[in-house]
């Protein structure tokens, strides 16, 4: 598998997993396909429209942190990314996810998928 | 169960009060649990050749077992630690089994026991716990294990058409209820539903009393190939391991059910002919799903069951009697293990004023590791029956 950086390393995008021998497309780095444990798979990058699957508001953070909202949305390629967003979105909705800047929370830059 | 296996009994149990009790390590507590299920199982310490101990965030041991045998003054021929998350105390259980079925021991002591409470801070202990999320994926977006809990509950409340008032708030309601009857419970105050939605936002829609506290305590079975007079037997034992982060996980399948049909299959029993259950109860979401998916409640009727008094000591299917983990309070590996001393308890109709007032014969727990990644069921049968 080519090794591309995707956020998670500081690059500005979001990177999905296509099996090269079976088509399935996925989202973490796993060593094999999660649905044919083929070992060859290309990264490619995610266009972004996706629907809430799930969507949550975190009160209780670390050090009495401001309120999050943290959804996993299902994206238009097939998988399930988990995203920051704001508050009022819900499940069943549409949203676009794209990668965005949320170091002003951090003392290090910080690249999070964002789903609005 | 198969012919060809040896019975295993669960000969001893034993179960510490849970709260903040500051003044014992994990370590002391494991100790104090042990000799408290061997005093329980009428054996002699020296007669203990396995021992399994469960992982505690405040001791970061690696080798639990072994540190657990030397502090006993015991010499096991096999000691290992184990770490599944939450199922780690009934995954320890299924391997005691297992060691006493292939005929590689004979006495099997499992321990568990944090001073998760005293010994962490609550900020610690919440991120000791997050590191189940994806390390790349998902923990630095933020979200720690009430988060992941709370995504299942928002998809739950979507797809049932429900508020959590009526489909999550009865279950806390219901635990605190049987709490109440427990000594060594947590928590002692009454509880209504509009204190649960009441309650303060932790990660919506789950708040304060949907979710589990943080507690010290321990727990400890003897698995035994003789049993004694009081022993329980070990009916069937099943399993199902299908994702680890809640971003991979099926929301229609996560386990449980594949997971409870083995251990009924294993032991020639049917779902119906439960008595009594004790199901892992992290958060009410937590409740819902597993008694749903393992079959103990219609889909998105578990509240309406708890309402109708379903689960209660009286009900059809009187579930977690002690008050369970979201009551009777949540040590870790040792919080998942309470569930199955009280089912002994019952089975054995030693519960005193928490007795179930009928005939018991099968007693079913279920628990569930990480976010419902790991599910371990174990089917229970009735005190001095013999395999």
């Amino acid at each position: 598998m080519t090794e591309r950086k995707d956020w998670t390393n500081g690059e500005p995008v979001l990177l999905v997993r296509r099996c090269l021998s079976c088509g399935h497309v996925f989202y973490f780095p796993t060593q094999a396909c999660t649905r044919c444990c083929s070992e060859e798979f290309s990264a490619i990058p995610a266009k972004g429209p996706a629907k809430v699957a799930a969507v949550t508001v975190l009160h209780r953070r670390a050090g009495g942190a401001a309120p999050i909202g943290i959804a996993l949305c299902d994206l238009e390629e097939g998988v399930r990314v988990m995203t920051r967003c704001s508050g009022d979105i819900g499940v069943g909705q549409s949203v676009t996810v794209g990668i965005e800047d949320c170091s002003e929370e951090s003392d290090v830059a910080l690249l999070l998928p964002v789903a609005k | 169960m198969s012919k060809l296996k040896r019975p295993a009994y669960i000969r001893g149990v034993a179960l510490t009060p849970f709260g903040r009790l500051p003044g014992r390590s994990a370590l002391s507590w494991q100790a104090h649990a042990s000799l408290e299920a061997i005093r329980d199982a009428s054996i002699d310490l020296n007669e203990v050749d396995a021992v399994l101990c469960g992982y505690a965030t405040t001791l970061g041991h690696l080798m639990p077992a072994n540190l657990l045998s030397e502090a006993l003054g015991i010499k096991p021929t096999i000691a290992f630690g184990m770490s599944v998350g939450g199922a780690t105390g009934l995954s320890m259980l299924a391997q005691a089994t297992a060691l006493i079925e292939s005929g590689r021991a004979q006495n099997v002591l499992v321990a568990a026991g944090e001073n998760r409470a005293s010994g962490l801070s609550r900020d610690d202990a919440i991120a000791a716990i997050a590191q189940v999320g994806q390390r790349d994926y998902e923990v630095p977006l933020g979200a720690n294990v009430p988060a992941y809990y709370a995504l299942l509950a928002s998809y739950y409340l979507h797809r049932h058409d429900k508020s959590a008032t009526e489909a999550l708030s009865p279950l806390a309601v219901l635990m605190r209820t049987h709490a109440l009857a427990h000594p060594g419970a947590q928590f002692h105050d009454p509880i209504t539903t509009k204190d649960v939605s009441e309650s303060r936002p932790i990660a919506e829609p789950l708040r304060l009393l949907d979710c589990c506290p943080i507690s010290d305590g321990g727990a400890a079975f003897v698995v035994s190939a003789e049993p004694g007079s009081r022993s329980i037997p070990v009916l069937g034992v099943g399993q199902s391991h299908r994702h680890q982060h809640v971003s991979m996980a099926d929301f229609e399948d996560f386990g449980a059910r594949q997971s409870a049909q083995s251990a009924f299959q294993d032991a020639g029993v049917k779902i119906d002919s439960v008595d009594i259950a004790g199901i892992y109860d992290s958060f009410t979401i937590t409740l819902a799903i597993l008694l749903e998916e393992i079959g103990f409640a219609p889909p998105g009727h578990s509240g309406e069951c708890a309402r109708a008094g379903t689960f209660s000591r009286s009900g059809r299917l009187p579930l977690n009697t002690h008050g369970g983990l979201l009551s009777y309070g949540h040590c870790g590996v040792g919080g998942g293990m309470a569930h199955v001393a009280e089912v002994v308890s019952q089975l054995r109709g030693e519960a005193g004023t928490r007795q179930i007032p009928k005939v018991l014969q099968i007693g079913f727990v279920h628990a569930d590791g990480g976010v419902l990644s790991a599910h371990v069921s174990v089917v229970l049968g009735s005190a001095g029956e013999r395999l």
